[in-house]
This record gives structure tokens, C-alpha cells and sequence, in this order.
């Protein structure tokens, strides 16, 4: 019996697996010659070697006379505990050749309690019951109610046996019932009355399962102590480093589970850990592996991971990442949000999270970053229509008004009811080619009809409404050459409202202040510019084109008015551009008119102030302000205060 | 009895015609001469339907026979069908019910986990105000504190249901919004849906209690909680009749689609096709009200073959004989791609099958066979769901639904093999089932396809073992292990835990029927 009880043991916690798994041929021969063995002698106990929690299927004559035979002397003889007992261990086993039939593990368990029954000490059924292959058909087989039935027959034939096998039994099967505070009782109990390793190993299995990871490592060290087994080493190890990694010594962890796997082969190792309810090594490897990359070992982590799980892992690490990144972007810390934003899509590259940097980048006025992540985005899937009106305007704020508006006329095409996007792209187009293009552009993106008037002002409406805020943009960023241009361009559109005449005459008044606000923002942003620019290759032009007609502007009306209409032309295209200011006041001072009513016409006491106040301490500063001094003060002035600022 | 299995024109054909022939039997004049066509008929049907057949399986392979506790397939169709029928049959329970059943009480926690929110109103810029409202245990909640003597009971049982629901909606997200494996295991282990469920069963069987006997016409405080809960049924049925019906007609209508792509020149299988698509809409229709009288409070299987299921029957026996019909077809007889997409379309082998039985054992094998079809649809169903966690893991396990209906397909299986083979069964099947403290047998709502079943072989080994009990006049099964030798009062009925036994299904309607089968 003590042989039996042995294998019994061996085979519910996969020593025979592993067996196996080294020579099949000569197992199921052992098999065939055991079920003959029951079908000539049905008491015979020597059953128990149907490995792998089945028999062979070459064995199926020889395992249904074995069947046949115990049905037949049970029959006769009902009292036979022994036949009865085998008749229980064929029908665990009889699902496998008999894929058609149900109902087996039923049956099963039924005469393994009748047995108990009347043989309260019967361990052949105790060690049946408490098999890793009967504790995990229970429930799914006979539910919560054939459960408790196990469990009550069990403590009942406890209280009639109060012996080890017993209670072991019944605390396997509480621990296998998630009874874990009673399962620990019912340990305790066996370690005291059979302090065998095995005894500690179920309770160190327990209190692990209860979350209390020290006691549970102290139970499996002293069953590497006292035992000599290598399944139980194994299990033991196992355990510990299970328990090592709970209390997050990831090193330790690491030693006891390569200990482990030294002892036995993985399938066998992996069915100890199933039956010892601890976790599977591989699973225990993958919390190792994570532990080791989240320390930044990562020759240590791929090791467990390996590449696919490297990948996973950090598909994983970029969502925590990301939902970091919410959390902060939430608590209004921009900065450690965008940093994270970034980091999680270098982990794992989706495009929602360099949405999700763009948007933040653009939140902060970090233009360049919001296209570079934009177009990451981009990359793996459209952006969308609020996608790409954040990268044009980052675009636009940045400068590059071409790819701006290409970018606004491409998600027009993808949303063609937004009006805003053709707005942005009349609005751009000024930027780039001018008045007459913005116009023509607007009626080629199907806006209806209307009077001329009308255009204009739908026209300078958007020009004024997009430059002005991306003005504000680079202004509020911080980025004053950016800023210098868009306001610059915003200074010549609003001119064009003071020239076209379409506004009513309070509305005339509400652009020229606006526009007087507009170069006093740019002299403040030239003034203060270390480097100062150059000028563009249309102004240097238009200048090439002016300077030869100085000298004869005052021979005649029309090449006065000519030479005044270029440098006009200039202050227009560059009002940061002092000497433009300075050659327009010389000219100015001498503009014979005649001027009409409402027509604007250049002012020289105007210019000079800008002149004075882009460059305090000018070349021409004395004499400009000796003209100044002489001239007559027809106009207010809203520039800078020169005087303060000096 | 087993007479009204026939279907009614069959019948009255046969009634017509085979009378003289019944009275020549009976005097024993004509028997051999006059049995003798039909049992030519039948093997000519036999030997074609084997050509049928074999021919068959050179496209598609037989399939193995395996148990059905062990057939893992999708359960998706069935689950939409049990869903309605569960409701259905609450429907007709709760008017019948006069006291606390175990039914009541899985309904009112399962509609709790199943509960929706709801907002009191809506705001002004069309969202939904929070906080939400739980639909059913607020409602419930305020039907019972409606009730002067019941109302200091439905704080408690609002707290608890408002908790269970939240639980619920965790466990669901955790087990269908959470990508993460790991992560999934940490929320499920986290949640206490069991403790919370237990707490609602607590509360409620306090309310219960106090509402004392669950008459509405007789006890009008539980009246407004009677209609309320079958309200909800209906509500609750209607719904799910509505989608499942919904997407019923459109996978029949997808059939045509499938058919149509490459094959609809062939126009003789066409027309049978369509012709086929008809009739198994027309089964499919009839598919959830079977269900329903089939799990019925207190409806054992044979008085349910002889009501609902007898048209179902014959027009299963008209789907077989045109599906056959189909096969034999000269151009689906020499064109391969026509029998891929019969086998696309119908489940060719089971209509095979089934006619084979058919014809060698008349009705009664379907009849045996629309059982099975029963329990099958709630194995498939409770399998889909998995209903059961494993409380270590958090993991949803296999029901043990799934085990006692899978058993029962099987042993419906072994009682039509046992008729087929011998056209004699060999005694009839038994069940066991639980009884309430009254002695009463326990329904519930899965009805006899979880009753523990058993072929005459089977009681004969349980007698053996000592489980066989007799006692107050039945028959007991006791506990494996059990030391009641015989069951004398109603504590030792309880002491014991037994199941009543008695006889299920029986053999002599199938042999009546087989006569009528073959005249």
C-alpha cells in the first residue's frame, strides 16, 4: 500500500509527466500490464500509473475489460473497497477513451465517497480525492453544491479518521475551494501532527495564496531544507521565488525560479506549480522579466520577455505612459505631460498618443513639436480635420504659410463643410501671394456670388481674423521674429481695409487705430530684437526700383508720386523697416497733394516718429528730430513713447 | 398518448386510408401482405438515402460522434434563443408562483446584475444629468417602500442591489474592456460580486419574508410588486425578442445573399434552396416558443412532445425530406460547388442523420431528438455566458448547467441509439430530481434538461452502490456515501439531501409510434 500511496502522490503532482515524457512506449506497456493485471484481479492495487491524468488510447481493449471486470465483481461483491476504488479511478480517467460518454467524473467521485464512507481511512480514495486531477473538475463539474458535498464527506470521514492522510485531504480540498482561512487551519493542524515537507509545503502554498508572502517564503525554505525530493524542491523553489517577487526581490526571484527549472524539465515543473496552485514559471518569468524592466535591466528583462514580449511590454509601459500624461495634462503641468506624451509614443508609436503630444505641444505654443508629432500621426493614420487645422496653424505660426494652407485646402477637401478651413486658406493665401490672390482664391472655394464690395470685406474679415491670431500665437510664445512677420502682414492687410473703402467710416476709424496698435507692436518687437532681419527680396526690389528715382522725384509731379508710391509700398511690405519710415517723412514733408476726402495720404511728422521710435539711436535720429521739431503737429500720434522709452 | 405525436395531416391521411387496414391487422388476416409495401417503401428509402449519403462524404467527412459535454462550439444563436425564453417562461411562472421559489429570487438578483442606469432627465444641452439611477433597483426599490408594510425593507434592498450593480458593471468591463490579461485577473480579483449577490439575497429574502404569502389576488401588498416583476418580464422579453428576431432575419436573409453570390444560374437547386431557406425560417421561428414550453414551470418532456413540439416535428421532417430532396438533384448530384454551398447553408450531415432515423424509426426518434435539441440550446447557451467564476482566479468557469444539460443530450443520444438498434428500448429513463422541503419537485429554469438522468443500466449500478432508497411512497437517490437506508419522514429527506427518482421518459410511446410510423 505504501508503494501505491507513493506513486499516488507521484502522479498527482506530475512526476509521471515528466517520465513520460523521457519514455512513453515503455509507460503505456506498464499501463497495458496493469489494467490486465485489475482485469484478471479487479482488487488488484496497483492502477495508478495512468500518467498525464490518462491512459494511453492503444490501452482502450485493455482499459475496458479493466472497467468491464470491476463493474462485474462490484456487482457481485458491493462491499469491496478495493474494486470499488478502482472502479472510481477507471471512470476519472474513462472521458479519454470514451470521448462520447459523460457523466464519468460523476461517477467517479461518487464511489470514491462511497468508499470513504466505509472506509473512512482509505487512502487509495483520499489520495484520488485530493488529486490535482479531481480538486480542478470539481466545481465545474458538480457545482457549488456537489462542492460542499466533497467537502462535508471529507471532514466527515475526518472526524471518523482524525489521521494526516485525512486531514490532508480535506485541506487540500478547502485551499482548491478558495477556503483559504480555513485551508490554513486544517495546515497548520497537519504540520503539527505530520511536520513533513510536504505538510509545510501545502501550508507555505496557502499562506502564499493569502497574500501573507513572508510566512509563505519562511514554509518553503524549510522544506528545501528538509527534503531531498526533487519535486518538492522544485515546488519549493518555485514558491520562493514567487514569494521573493511579491516582496520585490527580483534577483532572488530570479535565482530560486532558475533553481527550479534545473530540477525539472518545463512541463513537469509547470504541472508541480498547477498542483501546488502557486503561478506557472512562465507566468512567474514574464512578473520577473517586467520587474527587470522596470529597473532598467533590460539585458535581464529580454531575457524573460524575449523581443515579442519586450514589444508587449512596452506597448504596455506606453499606455501607462499616456494615461500618466492625461493625469498631468489634467493637473495643468504641460510640461511633464508633453514629456510623457513623447515618451509613450517612443515606447509604443500610435497615433492616438501623438495626438495626444500634438494637441499638448500646441496647448504650450511648442509650434515646432506640434508638427513633428502631427506628422508622426499623420504617418500611421489622417489626422483628421481638427488634426490638421492644428498642424496648419502650427505651420502658419511657425511661418511656412505654403504648407499651411496646403494643409488647410487638403482637409477641406476631407471635410467639405467646414467652413473654417477655406477661411484659413483664403487668409493664407494673402500671406503668401497678396490681395487680388486671397480674392480670387476665395471665389474659387464656392463661395457664391456677391458684390465686390462684399468679397472685400468677407476677404479682409478673414485675412484680419487669422493673421491677428497667429500673431498673438507667436507673440504669446514668445517667438518674435515669427511674430514681426505675421504682424507685419497683418499691418499691410489692414491697410488694404483703409484703402479699398468698403468699411463705413466708424469702422475706418476702428482699422487705423488698430493698425497704429499693430506698428507700435511691431517697433516694441524690433526694437527688441538682437538680430535685426533682413529684409525680404521684395522689398530689397522694390527698393532697388525707388532709389534711382530720388534724385529726380522732384523734378516733375508724377515721378514724385511714383518714388512716394514705392517707398509707400516698402513701409507696407516691411513697417520694421526704419529707413522705409525715414525716406517716406523726407518725401512726405515735401508732398505737394492734392488729396482727396477719406484718401489716406502720408503723414511725415507719423514717420518720423516710427523712424525715431524703430531706431532711437539712428543714423538719421538728430536730423529727424530737428524736422520733427520744425514741422506742425496736424496728426495724434499713438506710437511708443519716445520720450519714456528712452 | 404518444398517438398525438403525429402531425395532424399526416394523421388524417392516414386515418382515412388505413383503417380497413387496421381492422385486417387486428383479425390477423392481411398482415404479411399488407405490411409488406410500406416496409418496401421504407427500405427503398433506406438504400437511397445510403447513396445519398456516401456519396456525401467523399465532399464531407462524417462527423465524429463525441459527448456533448465535451463539444466546444459556439453558442451565440442559442443564447439569443434562451434569452427570450427565459423570460417567456417567467412570465407564465410568476402569475402560477404563490410562495418564495429559488427562481424568483435568481431572477430578481439576475435582473440586478444585468441592471441599466437611467437619468432622471435630460439636461438642456442634450446630455444626460448625473448622477444616474440604477433602472431596475431603483424602480424595485420604489415599488416596495410603496408598500406601507414592506417599505422598511426597501432601503436595505436598495443599497444592496445599487451595489451588486456597480459590481456587475465592473466585472463586465473587466471582462470585455480590459485589454490586459493581468489587468483583467486584477480587477475580477478585486471585485465581489459573490459577496454583494449574497447581500442582495440576504435583503431580499427579508422583504420576502415579510410579504408573506406571494398571492396577488389575495395579498395586496405583494400585488404592486407582483406586476411590477412581471412587467419587467414582459419588457424584458420583449426585448430580446425584438433583437433576436432582428438579427434571426438577417442572417436569413444574408442565406439567399450567400447563395445568390455564384450559384443562383443553377435554377432548379435555387428554387429548392430558397425553398429550404423558408421552411428552416419558419423552424427557426418557432425555435424560442418550443423553448419555452419545453423549460415551463412544472412541463415534464412528454407532455411537451405532445403540445408544442408536434408542429416543430413535422416541419422538421419536411425540411429533411426537401434538404435530401436537394442533395439527389442531377445538377448538385455532378457539381460539387452547389454541395459546398448546401453545406454552407444547412448542417447537411444532421439532416442526414436525422432522416435516417426517420426512416427506420418514425417520429419517435425526432421526438427524441427535439429533446435533445432542447438541452443542447441550453448547453451551448450556458456555455457561451459562463455564468460561474472561479473564485481563486476571478476567471469565469464552465457552469455545471453545462454538465448536467450536456448529459442529458447524451443520454437522450444512447435512449434513440438503444431504439435504433434494438427498436426495442431497454426499460425507460429515469430522473432524478431535487424536491423542496415539502416534498414537492424543484423547478427550475432550465427545467428537466438539468435533471440527473439515468438508462435503467444506470439505477441498476446506483442500487447496487446503496444509493437506491425507498420511502413516503417514491422512490429516493441519496448522497454517494449516504447512510440512509430509507427515507421515513421529511427531516430525513432533508438529513439526507435526496432526489426524488421516477420515470422521465418512457419506451412504450415510442413503440406505438413506430406502429403508426410504418402503416
Amino acid at each position: 500500500m505504501r508503494v501505491l500511496l507513493a506513486l499516488l502522490c507521484m502522479s498527482s503532482i506530475g512526476v509521471f509527466s515528466a517520465a513520460q515524457a523521457q519514455d512513453r512506449a515503455a509507460l503505456a506497456e506498464r499501463e497495458a500490464m496493469t489494467l490486465q493485471k485489475i482485469t484478471r484481479d479487479p482488487r488488484h492495487p496497483h492502477l495508478l500509473s495512468l500518467g498525464d491524468g490518462a491512459p494511453f488510447p492503444q490501452n482502450r481493449d485493455q482499459f475496458d475489460a479493466a472497467f468491464a471486470a470491476c463493474r462485474r465483481a462490484l456487482k457481485a461483491a458491493p462491499g469491496s473497497t478495493a474494486v470499488r476504488v478502482n472502479l472510481g479511478a477507471l471512470y476519472l480517467w474513462r472521458d479519454a477513451l470514451h470521448p462520447d460518454e459523460s457523466g464519468n467524473f460523476e461517477k467517479a467521485v461518487d464511489q470514491l465517497l462511497i468508499v470513504l464512507a466505509k472506509d473512512p481511512a482509505n487512502e487509495a480514495a483520499l489520495a484520488y480525492l485530493r488529486s490535482h486531477e479531481v480538486l480542478t473538475r470539481i466545481r465545474p463539474h458538480l457545482g457549488e453544491k456537489g462542492t460542499a458535498s466533497v467537502r462535508s464527506a471529507l471532514q466527515r470521514a475526518l472526524k471518523d479518521s482524525p489521521r494526516a492522510p485525512n486531514l490532508r485531504a480535506f485541506a487540500w480540498t478547502l485551499f482548491f475551494d478558495g477556503k483559504l482561512a480555513e485551508a490554513r487551519a486544517a495546515a497548520k493542524t497537519l504540520v503539527e501532527r505530520a511536520p513533513e515537507p510536504s505538510s509545510h509545503l501545502l501550508l507555505a502554498a496557502v499562506e502564499l495564496k493569502a497574500g501573507d508572502s513572508e510566512k509563505a517564503l519562511a514554509g518553503f525554505q524549510t522544506v528545501l531544507k528538509a527534503t531531498q525530493d526533487p519535486l518538492e524542491m522544485a515546488t519549493a523553489s518555485l514558491g520562493s521565488a514567487q514569494a521573493f517577487n511579491a516582496l520585490a526581490d527580483t534577483d532572488a526571484a530570479d535565482r530560486l525560479l532558475g533553481e527550479a527549472a534545473r530540477l525539472l524539465p518545463p512541463p513537469a515543473l509547470e504541472h508541480a506549480a498547477q498542483v501546488a496552485r502557486l503561478i506557472t514559471p512562465a507566468e512567474l518569468g514574464w512578473s520577473i522579466g517586467k520587474a527587470y524592466a522596470a529597473a532598467g535591466n533590460a539585458g535581464k528583462a529580454s531575457g524573460y520577455l524575449g523581443a515579442e514580449g519586450m514589444k508587449w511590454l512596452s506597448a504596455e509601459a506606453a499606455f501607462a505612459r499616456n494615461q500618466e500624461a492625461v493625469s498631468l495634462f489634467r493637473a495643468n503641468k504641460m510640461v511633464e505631460s508633453l514629456n510623457a506624451f513623447f515618451a509613450s509614443a517612443q515606447l509604443d508609436p500610435r497615433p492616438v498618443v501623438w495626438g495626444n503630444a500634438a494637441f499638448t505641444a500646441f496647448q504650450m505654443g511648442r509650434y515646432q513639436e506640434c508638427v513633428l508629432a502631427s506628422r508622426r500621426g499623420r504617418a500611421l493614420e489622417p489626422l483628421g480635420p481638427g488634426g490638421d487645422s492644428r498642424l496648419a496653424i502650427a505651420y502658419a505660426v511657425l511661418g511656412d504659410y505654403k504648407t499651411a494652407s496646403a494643409t488647410f485646402e487638403r482637409a477641406a477637401q476631407d471635410a467639405p463643410g467646414d467652413k473654417a478651413l477655406n477661411e484659413w486658406t483664403v487668409a493664407l493665401t494673402y500671406a503668401i501671394g497678396g490681395w487680388d490672390e486671397a480674392v480670387a482664391t476665395w471665389s474659387r472655394l464656392g463661395n457664391a456670388r456677391r458684390p465686390r464690395w462684399d468679397q472685400w470685406y468677407e476677404v479682409f474679415i478673414q485675412v484680419r481674423g487669422a493673421l491677428g491670431y497667429i500673431a498673438e500665437l507667436a507673440e504669446r510664445r514668445g517667438a518674435r521674429y515669427q511674430s514681426l512677420r505675421h504682424e507685419s502682414i497683418l499691418y499691410r492687410a489692414l491697410g488694404e481695409g483703409l484703402k479699398r473703402r468698403f468699411l463705413k467710416p466708424d469702422g475706418l476709424e476702428l482699422i487705423r487705430r488698430e493698425r497704429q496698435e499693430t506698428l507700435n507692436k511691431i517697433i516694441d518687437n524690433y526694437r527688441r530684437l538682437p538680430l535685426k532681419p533682413a529684409l525680404p527680396s521684395e522689398v530689397q526690389e522694390l527698393l532697388l526700383k525707388a532709389r534711382p528715382l530720388v534724385e529726380s522725384a522732384f523734378k516733375g509731379h508724377d515721378s514724385f508720386r511714383k518714388t512716394l508710391a514705392l517707398y509707400e509700398e516698402v513701409v507696407e511690405r516691411a513697417p520694421w523697416f526704419p529707413e522705409g519710415h525715414y525716406m517716406l517723412a523726407l518725401m512726405a514733408s515735401q508732398d505737394p497733394g492734392p488729396y482727396t476726402d477719406g484718401e489716406s495720404h502720408p503723414d511725415s511728422r507719423r514717420e518720423l516718429n516710427a523712424y525715431l521710435a524703430l531706431v532711437p539711436e539712428g543714423p538719421e535720429a538728430a536730423r529727424a528730430l530737428k524736422v520733427l521739431e520744425a514741422a506742425p503737429r496736424p496728426l495724434p500720434f499713438f506710437g511708443p513713447d519716445i520720450e519714456n522709452d528712452k | 398518448m404518444i398517438c398525438s405525436f403525429i402531425g395532424s395531416r399526416r394523421r388524417r391521411h392516414r386515418t382515412r386510408t388505413s383503417r380497413p387496414v387496421g381492422i385486417m391487422l387486428a383479425i390477423g388476416l392481411l398482415a404479411p401482405f399488407q405490411a409488406l409495401p410500406a416496409q418496401d417503401r421504407q427500405s427503398e428509402d433506406l438504400a437511397a438515402l445510403s447513396v445519398i449519403a456516401k456519396r456525401f462524404e467523399q465532399i464531407s467527412p462524417r462527423p465524429a460522434r463525441i459527448s456533448a459535454t465535451q463539444e466546444s462550439g459556439n453558442g451565440y444563436w442559442e443564447k439569443l434563443d434562451l434569452n427570450v425564453a427565459k423570460y417567456g417562461v417567467m412570465r407564465r411562472f410568476l402569475p402560477t408562483e404563490r410562495s418564495v421559489h429559488p427562481a424568483l429570487i435568481a431572477y430578481w438578483i439576475d435582473r440586478t446584475e444585468r441592471d441599466d442606469r437611467e437619468w432622471d432627465m435630460v439636461s438642456d444641452s442634450g446630455q444626460p444629468k448625473w448622477p444616474a439611477r440604477w433602472q431596475f433597483a431603483s424602480r424595485s426599490a420604489e415599488v416596495v417602500s410603496s408598500v406601507a408594510a414592506l417599505n422598511p425593507w426597501s432601503g436595505p434592498l436598495k443599497v444592496a442591489s445599487e451595489a451588486l450593480a456597480e459590481e456587475a458593471k465592473k466585472a463586465l468591463h473587466a471582462t470585455y474592456g480590459v485589454d490586459s490579461a493581468e489587468e483583467r485577473k486584477a480587477m475580477l480579483r478585486a471585485l465581489d460580486l459573490k459577496g454583494k449577490r449574497q447581500a442582495v439575497e440576504a435583503a431580499l429574502g427579508k422583504f420576502l419574508a415579510a410579504a408573506g404569502d406571494l398571492d396577488p389576488e389575495r395579498n395586496a401588498g405583494w400585488k404592486p410588486v407582483y406586476q411590477f416583476l412581471l412587467k419587467d418580464a414582459e419588457e424584458q422579453w420583449n426585448g430580446f425578442r425584438k433583437d433576436r428576431d432582428e438579427k434571426k432575419r438577417v442572417d436569413s436573409s444574408l442565406s439567399m445573399t450567400y447563395w445568390g453570390a455564384d450559384r443562383s444560374a443553377f435554377k432548379v437547386t435555387t428554387a429548392q434552396v430558397e425553398k429550404l431557406i423558408a421552411i428552416k425560417w419558419r423552424l427557426s421561428s418557432m425555435e424560442v416558443k418550443l423553448l419555452e414550453d419545453a423549460l415551463a414551470p412544472g412541463r415534464m418532456p412528454m407532455a411537451f412532445l405532445e403540445g408544442a413540439a408536434r408542429e416543430f416535428i413535422d416541419t422538421r421532417i419536411e425540411f429533411d425530406r426537401e434538404l435530401v430532396r436537394a442533395l439527389d438533384l442531377p445538377e448538385v448530384k455532378t457539381n460539387p460547388v452547389l454541395v459546398s454551398g448546401l453545406i454552407g447553408l444547412f448542417d447537411v450531415w444532421k439532416t442526414l442523420q436525422r432522416r435516417e432515423e426517420f426512416l427506420k424509426a418514425g417520429r419517435w426518434a425526432l421526438s427524441i431528438g427535439v429533446l435533445k435539441e432542447v438541452a443542447l440550446t441550453v448547453l451551448k447557451a450556458e456555455s457561451w455566458t459562463k455564468t460561474d467564476f472561479d473564485p481563486d482566479t476571478g476567471e469565469r468557469t464552465d457552469s455545471v448547467v453545462v454538465q448536467r444539460a450536456g448529459q442529458t443530450v447524451d443520454q437522450l443520444d444512447k435512449c434513440k441509439e438503444r431504439w435504433l438498434n434494438r427498436r426495442s428500448p431497454k426499460g425507460s429513463l429515469h430522473a432524478a430530481v431535487e424536491v423542496d422541503e415539502k416534498g414537492n419537485r424543484v423547478w427550475t429554469p432550465y427545467n428537466w434538461t438539468v435533471w440527473k438522468w439515468m438508462t435503467a443500466d444506470e439505477l441498476d449500478d446506483l442500487t447496487t452502490d446503496g444509493r437506491v432508497v425507498k420511502g413516503l411512497g417514491r422512490r429516493w437517490l441519496v448522497a454517494a456515501g449516504s447512510r440512509f437506508e430509507s427515507i421515513r419522514s421529511m427531516q430525513d429527506l432533508r438529513a439526507a439531501d435526496a432526489r426524488e427518482i421516477f420515470v422521465g421518459l418512457t419506451a412504450a410511446g415510442a413503440r406505438k409510434g413506430l406502429r403508426r410510423d410504418l402503416k
